[in-house]
Parts: structure tokens; sequence; C-alpha cells
């Protein structure tokens, strides 16, 4: 951990040039192990002579003839002092200073600093950390690891985007994904899939592309404050990526890593295995699965399972569909749908190649990463080839650049979402009595009657509403591929030993293809289709900053003035036709004769232009300020008001040094405070602040359709503003044993760009305005302790935690008014959903509006006729906010084995399941069973009185379980599916053994580590039945917090191993 | 080296300038994709089209219309046939009709001002007219004199009484009639998919509309009405089947009749007729029985009682209840706005009632031709109109069959008529328990516009299925 710290800190190591007369050489040990120091600054005091130690922690420094004082430092070490005299070889041990932090973090814009002069939260993670549970999704990783971040991981198919969230949202309707900066240059997270309540399939977030592997480390920017230098995109805090490079090393290094990885459902639901398809209780009889005695019906309310009947089912047919003469036996399939699920497996190979000398180094990386999903014919391939190099061209001009070529794809994703292609789907609405894998061989069985909704596609147990599954993954495919480069090149010099400047081009450009193949005969699209659509993205940033620093007395200061223009360009050309000519050609010129394809195409361009300062003055190394501002004109916005400044100010106190008071018991203590104002475009796109007609993606014939969108836009539309305050502070006890971070924020969200809701009545759906606002606190802790620290076994732990209070204040323009906007797309969802996620005024951002119970004066639900009636006013079900997120790792180590877990919990947040929903409707959830033969009598009273004087008492009306489920459950009455969405995982296990090095005393093998792992292993509490309450449609804001047929979350487990030559 | 230093300094300065500046930015932000001005008339397609596609939709004019008015029956997922409907087709409706049919309609009228086309004024108010008539026969009082009036800054509108609603539609339609006399002014044939820019053809639909909208409040005004009504009397109105309000659907989906790609295209065969429609038809020996209704698979025709909660059941299933007659579910199906056999209804009972002087028997006669050659049947139409002589109550009768696939049209004329005589579904909501008598307002009205919403209720009734309006009082 501390050579990489050393290493990276390297870059910061300033050669000098002198004329010398004689040379000292050395090396620099640590005095524990005895091992050399890299990167150690060794200066001749009084000059700006000097050079800094190599890798094995030698150096070589030319002095005058006279001698004099070296000086030597390094952060996190104790500086010393060496008079030469006449001695040419000086070995030095440089012991750590534990008064000082021994971490240097990357702050905005690539600064590396000490992590005693932040002013404000700052934190980070080692790119070990990432990738030791073989974790793909970068975001993913990030889970449990840092207080204040939630994540969520939207399924378990391969390629699923996950959802970061820093502090909580900060705007009701534009993205509330941080920043990811990688290397210095901003990143797409953008996430284009199409998955949602009706389907869709969802794709990796843009930041899922780097490759874990490549990652030295991530820091992350929580708030405001500390992203401020980003201006307008820092709302949401920043994620800065710093990949690994070949600085530090010495000679030709090359590493390996593998890991392979199963994967098994973390959770299905629990059905129940009593009762079988059908909507009579004591027969059924397969016609042609549509129009049979109950074969039409795909709900399980039918005859009773195991008792010995047997009825006439779809395995009883010949391949031309004759009886075969024998009803097959009435009985359950408790692994049915365990039992389509395969076992994914995800291998992933890195071989990287480092090198370099004191003035030259490169880094080369290729990652090859190829998963099988759970669901059969699903699979996700990712490569990365990724190169870096620096060069030193003459005496303080280094020129640097890096590339990462990122290539993914996808035979087929997984649909989702209520959609009779989502496999998932089937599994909730298939009869107990099926036996699902039976299903597989689907080529020996016979074609569904041409007369049934899936006719001419191999016979499922229900036709009319389903295609066989196997046939269905195997034919209808989502495919997916992306080609991404993300580079930069940099130019950095340094004038003098105080004034230095450099300029730099990133680039992140990316195009992707997706396609949706539609096979004929796919049940209620029976013709078929092909969707096609090609994307375009391209981002470039010319930054460039001049800094000085300098010391005055007492004072240090440090000053950079820079600019940076960002061009941004996104297009799109898709096409798809509704039906087929030539079955399985799949092209839009296939179209199938008399339909009307669709085209869609646009361009989207955007630029901002910024001018940026930022300083920090210290008093004698225990005052600290910061200050930062931003100027930033915007294309997107009015050009009469497009400029906007965005500053920051913070300050940081070290007590222990500024009073004296350092102790063996107290390290360290730090108090910090911090200020600052941000902007974001939230939901504004190009073009957003003029009036246009739209067309339609399909034309009448011929006729193109012009519309006036829904939306009214708003020519004096303004950005959003982040106003917010943090403090916080940290220490470190008992000799560093223990430290603390406590952080304290408060954040107010104004000018939210909001689509109003307005009454469609105005001749507009929705009105574009400035008028959201929202507030976030929280209190985020970060606890580590070393509990036992000896030489050869070690346990430490690492505890987070971090509550969120988050209150939409406003959404429109009416105050007090409890209105609500929706959140997943303008007007919600409709059909099989009804429910809406919603920002409401006075409650967290994220609630569930839906239908509820009616209640009586007591609270108890009303019933009439034994069921449960319906208010005819939708209200608040829940919300997506949680309470509180937390993460608690371990790390036990003796010698070289080493167990790793890290437990993280979410608690509070409520999500609706529509599994629940359906799965109660179709009679398939364990908990139908409950009064399936004696009727239900439901929990809750029942008026005797009038409508204008009701009398309530207890409900005494006996219902069939059928209806009473039905009723109770039905979509109409989305309450009884909202779930308490809490829970506490165990995320990751790793246990990681060091084979001992005299085992590879003759081969070219070094550092030989084998690691059993595992993610997700295990669901340690909930509240919610049958599913994983960590759940989403994709990473978007809308997706969140409903749920259907969600592909289960994964349980991974296997071996890596690694080993350098 | 020092050359290295001006070369960066100079780098670094040409770049914070240009960092400073927005010369291009306003190039930079106008839309590439998307057009300012539009041809007014193009405006209408869409208009059109997707108004009829919300009418037609199963969604809509099925699950509620045709279930409410028991033309239709359903064997699976029937709440909205027992009075359980979805709310968010309620809103898709509302949105639909005032977002869409009458916002782009007013747009179009605005820009044809300014093409100073008056043909297109005329056709743009004729629809938005029929869009407010739409609306007001499914929720009762609703916003009109405030409405579309979003560039004056009024988002939340007040409602209107009913009567003030139909004394607009009056002036909308008196004025489109006399926009559309003019003789000036021009509708994009191509665009113009209702009547292919016949001018005299928009005119014929706007004051055979006005004699629906008065027919419709002659309960409660029939004075009025009857001066309105005797008004059109030397107006055009449809003369023939050429001249109706209808859009005649493309060949394939998505331009197809939703009824067909919903119950054909789209599998949904859980789209049957009612025991009433088929023991009507039967009762009456009535041609239209095997157009109408389809054979079960038994080769019998067997409509299915109103709602029915546990279905499909041995009794009624997709098997032995007879389905919707494949000429109503051809792709090209015409949406109606207003049909000639109905107008023909309307009047013969205008007749009837003498609120316009004509021969009730003639219209009478004239309207089930029309009705029977609609449906492709035009044998035996004599013998049957002699079987089922004109009378007061067989005009309506016949106006129920009529309308039949006209969902919402079907149930607001039995709400005015109440004929034939329904019982309500079986299985039905408990809480309303009749046939509805309205649509309940979209939820969306109680967030954005709840005062107004408030003031509507309280001038109405509860906001209930089971709330008369206006003219059912």
């Amino acid at each position: 951990m501390k050579r990489i710290l050393l290493l990276s800190f390297m870059s910061f190591a300033i050669a000098f040039g002198a004329l010398a007369q004689r040379t000292v050489s050395g090396k620099i040990t640590s005095p524990e192990d005895g091992s050399g120091i890299p990167g150690v600054n060794v200066v001749l005091k009084g000059t700006t002579t000097g050079t800094t130690s190599d890798l094995d922690g030698n150096y070589r420094v030319s002095v005058p003839e006279e001698g004099g004082t070296l000086v030597y430092s390094f952060v996190g070490l104790e500086p010393q002092d060496q008079e030469i005299g006449a001695r040419s070889v000086i070995d030095v041990a440089m012991t750590s200073d534990v008064k000082q932090l021994t971490e240097v973090v990357v702050t905005a814009l690539g600064i590396e600093r000490q992590e005693k002069s932040l002013t404000y939260a700052v934190q980070d993670v080692k790119g070990e950390d990432l990738t030791q549970a073989r974790e793909t999704n970068i975001v993913n990783s990030l889970s449990g690891q840092i207080a204040g971040v939630q994540v969520t991981n939207s399924n378990g198919a391969p390629g699923s985007s996950s959802r970061v969230v820093l502090r909580g949202a900060s705007s009701l309707t534009g993205s509330n994904d941080p920043l990811f900066v990688v290397d210095g240059v901003p990143i797409d997270n953008q996430n284009f899939g199409n998955s949602g309540a009706y389907g869709g399939f969802d794709v990796p977030n843009g930041a899922a592309d780097i490759n874990p592997d490549d990652i030295a480390s991530v820091s992350v920017l929580k708030g405001p404050v500390a992203a401020a230098l980003y201006g307008n995109r820092a709302a949401n805090g920043v994620i800065l990526v710093t990949t690994k490079s070949g600085k530090g090393s010495k000679g030709l290094g090359v590493s390996v890593n593998s890991s392979t990885m199963f994967q098994t459902p973390l959770r299905t639901p629990d059905f129940q295995n009593s009762y079988g398809q059908g909507a009579s209780d004591t027969y059924f009889e397969f016609v042609d699965g549509s129009t049979g005695d109950g074969d039409g019906v795909d709900e399980s309310w039918g005859a009773p399972l195991d008792v010995g009947l047997n009825f006439i089912q779809w395995n009883d047919f010949d391949k031309d569909m004759n009886y075969d003469g024998t009803p097959s036996p009435w009985v359950s399939y408790p692994d049915n749908v365990n039992d389509f699920y395969e076992t994914g497996v995800q291998l992933s190979n890195n071989i990287a190649i480092s090198g370099g000398n004191e003035d030259n180094s490169f880094r080369l990386s290729a990652t090859n990463m190829q998963q099988d999903g759970i669901v059969p014919n699903t699979n996700f391939d990712r490569t990365n080839i990724t190169g870096s190099a620096s060069m030193r061209l003459v005496e303080g001009l280094e020129a640097t650049m890096s590339a990462n070529y990122i290539h993914s794809e996808s035979d087929n994703l997984v649909q989702g979402g209520y959609d009779g292609q989502n496999p998932v789907q089937q599994t909730i609405w298939a009869g107990r009595n099926v036996n699902l894998p039976a299903l597989a061989d689907y080529n020996s069985l016979p074609l569904s009657p041409a007369s049934t909704p899936s006719g001419g596609t191999p016979l499922n147990w229900n036709t009319r509403y389903q295609n066989n599954p196997y046939w269905l993954q195997d034919n209808n495919l989502n495919e997916y591929q992306k080609d991404r480069l993300i580079g930069n090149v940099k130019l950095a010099y340094q004038f003098t030993d105080w004034l230095s400047a450099y300029v730099r081009t990133g680039v992140d450009t990316w195009s992707s293809r997706t396609a949706e193949k539609t096979a004929v005969g796919t049940n209620g699209l029976t013709d078929g289709g092909f969707g096609l659509q090609n994307r375009n993205f391209i981002e470039a940033n010319h930054f460039g900053m001049i800094t000085a620093n300098k010391t005055f007395g007492d004072f240090s200061v440090s000053l950079s003035v820079g600019g940076n223009i960002m061009q941004q360009q996104y297009t799109r050309v898709g096409g798809s036709i509704p039906g087929l000519e030539l079955p399985g050609v799949y092209s839009v010129a296939n179209l199938k004769s008399g339909t009307t394809p669709t085209f869609t195409n646009f361009l989207q361009e955007q630029q901002i232009n910024s001018v940026l300062a930022t300083g920090q003055v210290s008093f004698r190394d225990f005052v600290f300020m910061d200050f930062s501002a931003r100027q930033e004109t915007w294309s997107i916005l009015p050009k009469a008001n497009n400029s906007y400044l965005y500053p920051s100010v913070s300050v940081s106190l070290v007590l222990t040094e500024m009073f004296d008071i350092y102790s063996n018991t107290l390290s360290f203590l730090k108090l910090r405070a911090g200020w600052s104002e941000v902007g974001s475009s939230g939901q504004l796109n190009p073009y957003d602040n003029q009036q246009t007609f739209g067309f339609r993606a399909t034309p009448w014939g011929s006729v193109p359709l012009s519309f006036n969108p829904g939306r009214l836009n708003n020519p004096n539309i303004a950005p959003e503003t982040q106003t917010g305050f943090e403090i916080g502070v940290e220490g470190k006890l008992f000799n560093g044993r223990v430290n603390f971070d406590v952080t304290y924020y408060d954040q107010t969200s104004t000018d939210l760009i909001v689509s109003v809701d307005v009454s469609a009545a105005s001749g507009f759906t929705s009105a574009l305005d400035n008028v959201g606002e929202l507030r976030n606190n929280g209190i985020e802790i970060q606890l580590g302790a070393k509990i036992i620290d000896t030489k050869d076994f070690k346990i430490g732990m690492n505890v987070n935690f971090a509550s969120f209070n988050n209150e939409v204040i406003r959404v429109n323009n009416i105050p007090d008014d409890n209105a609500a906007i929706n959140i997943n797309g303008g007007a919600g969802v409709s059909g099989q959903w009804n429910v809406n996620l919603q920002a409401q005024e006075g409650q967290a951002f994220g609630t569930l509006f839906g239908p509820k119970y009616l209640r009586d004066g007591d609270g108890n639900i009303v019933h009439v006729d034994g069921v449960p009636r319906i208010d005819t006013e939708f209200g608040i079900l829940g919300g997506i906010q949680p309470d509180w997120t937390g993460g608690l790792g371990f790390n036990l180590s003796y010698k070289t084995l080493s167990l790793n877990t890290l437990i993280d919990a979410k608690m509070g947040g409520d999500i609706y399941s529509m599994t629940t929903t359906w799965g109660r409707y179709a009679g398939v959830l364990e908990e139908t069973l409950i009064g399936r033969e004696v009727g239900i009598v439901g929990d809750g009273t029942m008026n005797v009185g009038t409508s204008d004087e009701p009398l309530y008492v207890p409900n005494n009306v006996v219902v069939s379980a059928e209806r009473y489920n039905k009723q109770a459950y039905s979509n109409d009455i989305a309450e009884s599916s909202v779930f308490d969405a809490s829970y506490v995982k165990l995320r990751q296990m790793t246990l990681n053994y060091k084979l001992p090095t005299q085992w590879f005393n003759n081969t070219p093998f070094k550092d030989v580590n084998i690691a059993l792992v595992g993610r997700n292993l295990a669901l340690l509490y909930s509240k919610i039945p049958h599913v994983d309450p960590e759940s989403a449609f994709s990473s978007a804001d809308g997706d969140q917090g409903i749920e259907f047929g969600q592909l289960p979350s994964v349980r991974s487990y296997g071996f890596n191993i690694n080993f350098k030559l | 080296m020092k050359s290295l230093k001006y070369f960066l300094g100079c780098i670094l300065a040409t770049f914070i300038v240009a960092s400073c500046s927005d010369s291009d930015f306003e190039e930079l932000n106008t839309n590439p994709n998307s057009p300012v001005v539009v041809p007014s008339s193009n405006l209408l397609t869409d208009a059109i089209r997707i108004s009829a596609n919300s009418l037609y939709s199963t969604g809509n004019g099925g699950d509620m219309g045709s279930c409410w008015s028991q033309q239709w029956a359903k064997v699976q997922y029937n709440d909205e046939a027992r009075y359980s409907p979805r709310q968010t087709s309620i809103s898709g409706i509302w949105d639909t009709f005032y977002e869409i049919l009458i916002s782009d309609a007013k747009t179009a009228q605005d820009l044809a001002v300014g093409e100073e086309n008056v043909a297109v004024q005329g056709a743009a108010l004729t629809l938005q007219a029929y869009g407010y008539a739409h609306l007001t026969d499914l929720f009762g009082n609703i916003p009109v004199t405030q409405a579309m009036r979003a560039d004056e800054g009024i988002f939340a509108p007040e409602y209107d009484a009913q009567s003030v609603v139909y004394d607009s539609i009056f002036a909308m339609l008196d004025r489109a009639d006399a926009l559309l006399a003019s003789g000036s002014g021009a509708i994009n044939p191509s665009f113009d998919i209702l009547y292919a820019g016949d001018a005299s053809k928009w005119r014929k639909f706007a004051n055979s509309l006005k004699f629906r909208v008065a027919m419709r409040m002659s309960g409660v005004r029939e004075a009025e009405a009857g001066t309105i009504l005797a008004g059109l009397m030397s107006r055009p109105m449809f003369t023939s089947s050429d001249d109706e309000a209808k859009l005649v659907y493309l060949e394939a989906q998505p331009n197809a009749n939703p009824m067909y790609e919903s119950i054909v295209f789209g599998a949904r065969e859980e789209y049957k007729v009612s025991d009433v429609l088929v023991s009507t038809l039967e009762g009456l020996g009535d041609p239209r029985l095997s157009v109408y209704v389809a054979p079960n698979s038994e080769g019998v025709f067997r409509g299915k009682p109103a709602g029915i909660q546990d279905v499909p059941s041995d009794l009624y299933n997709y098997e032995n209840v007879s389905g919707i007659g494949a000429f109503y579910l051809r792709p090209e199906a015409p949406a109606y706005f207003v049909s000639y056999g109905e107008l023909l209804l309307l009047m013969a009972e205008a007749a009837d009632r003498g609120l316009i002087s004509a021969s009730a028997a003639d219209l009478y006669n004239a309207g089930v031709a029309e009705s029977m050659a609609a449906s492709g049947v035009s044998s035996g139409v004599d013998a049957y109109i002699a079987a089922n002589p004109f009378s007061s109550e067989s005009i309506q009768l016949q106006k129920w069959l009529t309308l039949f696939s006209q969902g919402m049209e079907s149930w607001t004329e039995w709400r005015r008529t109440g004929i034939p005589n329904l019982t309500p579904a079986i299985d039905a909501n408990p809480a309303v328990g009749e046939i509805p008598s309205r649509l309940t307002y979209p939820a969306t009205e109680q967030t954005t516009n709840i005062a107004n919403y408030l003031d509507a209720v309280a001038a109405q009734g509860p906001d209930l299925l089971t709330t008369k309006i206006g003219w059912m009082q």
C-alpha cells in the first residue's frame, strides 16, 4: 500500500539539474523491514539541487566539493538532515512521521495533496480494494466502502448498469450521477439503454467501461466544496479515477491476473407447490395452450398438485401435435424456476507490462472479461487495451499520454420490465405444474398451432401469452456493441522551482450499436420486428493551467489559474420496423409490406468555456485555507444570460500542531469547514430554450406527422444552483491505531429545472422552469482501527456510516401545495403499473405514489363484500430514500494469508414489488396458499352503517383466496406490494494467500497470490419477500424504486490468481 | 529553452482568452433537428390520428365504452367492465384530447391565421369543438374559457359548467361554418386525412357535429336546442356516407385500426361480444348479426353477460363466447368521429320530438339503411325495416346498434337514451354498482389544478363514476 503511495508521489518529484563537483550516493530504507523507499526527495539545503530515490531506494546526487547538508523528505516520513562532510556514501533510514498523515490524496483537477492539508471531505479507495472481489463494474465496487456513497446495482444480468449517488439527490429531474474523471479527463457515465417498466434491456453505465485492473486509486469528492473546481458538473460530486502508470518502475515488469467467477441467483421467489394452472379446481386439459380447459389461463388457481390427479398437459403431444393418449401426472416442480437459471461464468484475464527509467515510463495493459449470464443465452464481453507513457523531453519538460480502448459487446442482453419477452416474467406467471427445463429441447417439441398467438413457434406450456422461453432466448436477441476511446495528451513544464504550467487535451469518444431482433411468431408481435440504434458521442476537454508556489516566512501560498474548453457532440441514428417480410432477416430493409418503418436521428452539440483559479494559503503547516472560482459560459443557456461564477472557500486547522497538544493518545486532530456554490444543467439539453415542433417517429403512410410538443420550453431558463457547507473533524488516536473522520454537510439546491406538470387543459402537460428546491443534509462517519497490529498477525476494521436527510422543498411555482412531479418520465407509468416515482414537496426525493387501501377512522382497511376497498385518492406509499447506509469491513491477516470481509447495509427506503402483485394475482407465491380451501376473512373492517353515517365493525365476510388475492394485490391496490427495502448484505469476502517467495526462487514468477473471492454472497437481512431489495430497471433515477420480474441479483464466487514476472 | 517558455505562455494565454468567449454559441445552440414553423394543415394530421387512436383503443373505447354500453364483453381481464377503470386510461384520454387534439388544432388555427389560410382555421376550430364535446360528455364540467392559454401564463385553468362548455362549442362551430363557407384558403389534401382538403366536407362535419351536440343537451335545454337544430337544417350537413367524419386507417400497424392492432395483431382475444348484443340482433332478425359477431368455436353466436369476475370459466371462455366480427377488426376499419348513420337517427329523433320539421320515419328508414350499408349489408334491408318499423324507441335501439364498436359514443348515447335496457355488470365494483355516468377526473388534475378541481367537484358533485353530468340531470 505504502509503496503505491510512494510511487504515485514520485510524479511530483522534480529533478533539478546542477553543476557538481562530486557525487554522493546511498540508499534510503525503511527501518521496519529494511526495504528501499523510492521517491524520496534529496535536496542540497539552500539550493535547488537534488534528486529522488529510485525504485530500490538508491539515490545519487551531485554536491559541491565542500559538502553541505542534504535534506531527505517525503510526505508521511520524518524529514532528515544529513551533514555530508567528507562522506560519499550516505545511507539513511527514514521513519514514518506519526504527526503527519501518511497519505496523499488526489483532489480536484488531479492535484495531489497531503491528506493533512485537506479542507473538505475526500475519500480514497485503492485499486486493489476495488479489484479484490473481481467486480467488473467500478460503481459496484464502491458499494459499502465509503460513507455517503449509495450504490444500486440494477440486477444480476451481465452488463447491467449501476447507479451511484453521493450524499443524496441534488437535482429533481436532471441526472444525479457524479462526474467521473479519469486521469483528469471527464468521461461519460450515461446509460443509453432502453430498459424500464415496460421491457427493454439495460446496458452498462458509461463508467462501467473502465477496467478495474487498470485503476490505481479512486478519490471520491463527495460534496460541492471538494468538487467546486469542476463548476457546473460538480453538483453531484466527482469520482476521480487515477489509472496505473509505469512511473516509478525500473526496468521491465509484467503482472498477470486471472480470475474465474461463478454466478448463481442470490434470491428467487418463494413459490407455492400445491396448486396448478387453470381456473377450475378440479380439471385441466391442454389442447393447444390457448383454448383448452384452463390451458389458456396462465394463473395457478387450478387443481391441487401431487394428489394423484392426471391431466393432459403440454408434454403429452408428439411432434405433430397428436395427443399421446396418456395424461400426465399433475405434480409440482418446486425447483422449476431455479432450474431455469444456469450457473453464470465470468472469466477475466489481465496482463500488464510496465517499465521505465528516471526520465521515461510506460505501461501497457490488456484485459479480457467474458461473462455468461444466469439466463440461457445471455452474455457480455469486454476488452480493454490501455497504454500510458511519459517522457522527460528536456529538463523540466514532461510529455505524457494515455489511451484506453474499450470494446464491449453482447450477443444477447436479457429483457426486463413488464414484457412478454422478459423470461423472469414468464417464471412469475408460469403454472406451478410446469417443468420449465423440459421446454429447453424445443427443437423436438411440436409447433404451437397456428390458431394460437404463439402459432408456428415451438410449443410452450401456454401459447396464449407466452412463447417457449428457451426459444425466445435463442431467437429474440438484444445485441449490444460499444467501442470507446478515452485518452489524453499532456505537456507540463516546470519554469522555475516555484512556477509550472501544463496543457492537456482529453477526449472521450464512443460509438455504440444496439439491435433488437424479434422473431416472427413472437407472442403479441407475430410479424416479428427489428430495431437498430447507432449512437456516437464525443467530448473533448482542452485544459491549461499555470501554478505558482511560494513560501513567505510562515506562509505558503499556492495559486493556479487556468481555463477549459469543453465541446460535446452526441448523435443518434436509428430505425425500426414493426414486422419482417422474410422471417429471420434482420435489416430495416426487410420491412413487412404495408407497414411503416420508424426512423430517429438527431444531433446535439454543446460547449462550455471556463476560466478558473484556485489556491491555497497555509500558515505554519497547521492552518490551511483553500479557495476556488470558476467562471463558466454555456452554449445551452440563453445567450443573454449564459455566464455564471462558481466559488468555494474552505479552511482547516490542525489542532494538535496549532496548540502543540500532540500526544500518543491524540496523535492528530483537525477541524475543517467549507462553503461553496456550484451549478448544474439539470435536465437541460441543447436547444431546450426554444420551442420547436416535433415529428412523430412514424409517418402516416408517407405523410410526416408534426406536432406541438407537450412541454413548453423556456427562453429564460437558468442553470441549477447548489449551495452548501460542510464541517468536519478528523483525528488519529493511539499512535494512529484508530482514526476517525466525521463530516456534517448541508446543501441546498435551488432553481432546479423542472418540467412542471401543468393541467393538460392549458395546452401543455408541462412547462420548463427554474422552480425546484431541495435540501440534503447528513452526517458521514468513517472509523478505522488496527485492533491487533503485530508483525505476523493483524486485525483491522473499517466502519462507515452515513445518514441522509433529503427534503423536496418545491417542485412548482405554487407555495405549500404539496405538489409532486413524476421522476419516471413525464406522465409516469400506466397499464400494468399503477405506481409513480415522484418528487413530492415536504417528502424525501423519490416517493412512491399510487392507489392505497380505503381505511376507516382508526386506520383499519375497509372491506366491502369481503374484499378491501381502494381509496379513490392516490397516496404516498413509501419512498426510495434510505435513512442511512453503512459499511463494515474486517481485515484479518496472518503472515501472508489474509481474509477480508465487507458487509454493507442500507436501512430505510421502500420498493414497489410488482413481483408480489402479479405473483399473488397469479396464485404462484407461497402466501397464496393461505385460505385456498377455506377462504379468507380479510383483516379489517366493514361498514354496516350508511355511507353518510358509517358504522365500522370487524370484517367477517369469507371470500375465496383467489378473489381476495386478486382484489387485495392487483395493481389496483399497489399499497399491498410496497415493502421496506432495507438490507444488510455480505457484500464481499476474499481469502488471499501470498505464496512463499522461496517456492519460486528458480522460476520467473514473483509475488504469486491466490485468492478465493466472493461478492454479493448473502442477504443477511431484508424485509421484502421474494426479491433482492437492491433492484432497479437501470441506473437512471427514474428507474429506481419499482420492480417487476427483475432478473435476480447474482451471488458471485470464484478464485483469482495473480503474479509478476 | 526560452522559446519554449514563450510558446507555452502563448498557448496558455490564447487558451484562457478563448475560454471566456461565447461568440458562436447562438449558432451552436440552434436546433438542427426540429422546425420552428410547420404548415398549419400538417398539424391537423397528427391531431386527427391521435384522437382517433384514443377513441378506438381497446383500453378506452373497448374496455370502457363498448363494455359499458354492453356491446362488447370480455372473457378475461375485465376490471374495467366491472366499473374499475384504469386511472392511466382516464388521464390518457384527458391528455390526448387537451394537449394533442385541442392544443395542436389551436396551434394550427394560430399558424393558419399567420398564413391567412381561412379554410384551415375552420377545420382547426371544428376539431377543437369535437375535442371539447367529447371531453365534456365524458367528464362533465371541464375547462374551456381558460383552456389553451399557457401563453398568458394560465397553467391551471378554471372549469366551466357544462352549459358554458356547450355554448363555447356552438360558438366555435358557428365560426367554423362561416370560415369554411368563405371559400378562402386551402387545406393541403395530402395532410388532410379526413377529407383530402375538401373544405365543403369539413363544413358538413362542423354542422353535423353541432347537430349531435345540440341533441345531447336537448333533454335539459330543449328550447335552445330546438332553435339550434332548426337553424342547422338550412346549413349543409352530411348527405351521404362520403361526407361523414371518419378516419380510414391504413393496412398495417402502427397506422392500422387500434382495435385490429390490439385484438388481432396483439392477440388480445379476450375481447368478445355481449349477450345483450347477440339477443338484440337475434330478436330483430338483424342481418348485421353475422357482421358484428363472429361464431364461437361451435359455429354459433353466443354472447356473454357483462362483468363476471371469475372468467374464463366453463360457462364463458375464449372458446365458447363469440368474438367481434372480422369486419370490425379489419386493419382499415374506419374510426368514426361522426357517422352519417348516427346523424340520420339523431335527426329522426329530433323530428320525432318536433325539434325540427322533417319526416321522422323517413329519416329512421334512411338511418337504418345507412347503418346496414356501413356494415356491408345491402340485401333484405327493406324487409328488415318493414319488420322493425319506426318508433320513438326503435330509433334509439337502432342508434345503439349503429354505434357498434364506436365505444365511447355508444356509451354516451346510451347514457342519454337509456335504450336498450341494460343490467349492470354481474360482479360490479360494489363502490359503483351501476353503469358509470361519467369518468372520474384524471388524478393529474388533483396535483396540477387542485383548487379548480375542487371547485368543479363542488359544483358538479362528487368525483365519482356515478355522478350525473349536466345533460343527464
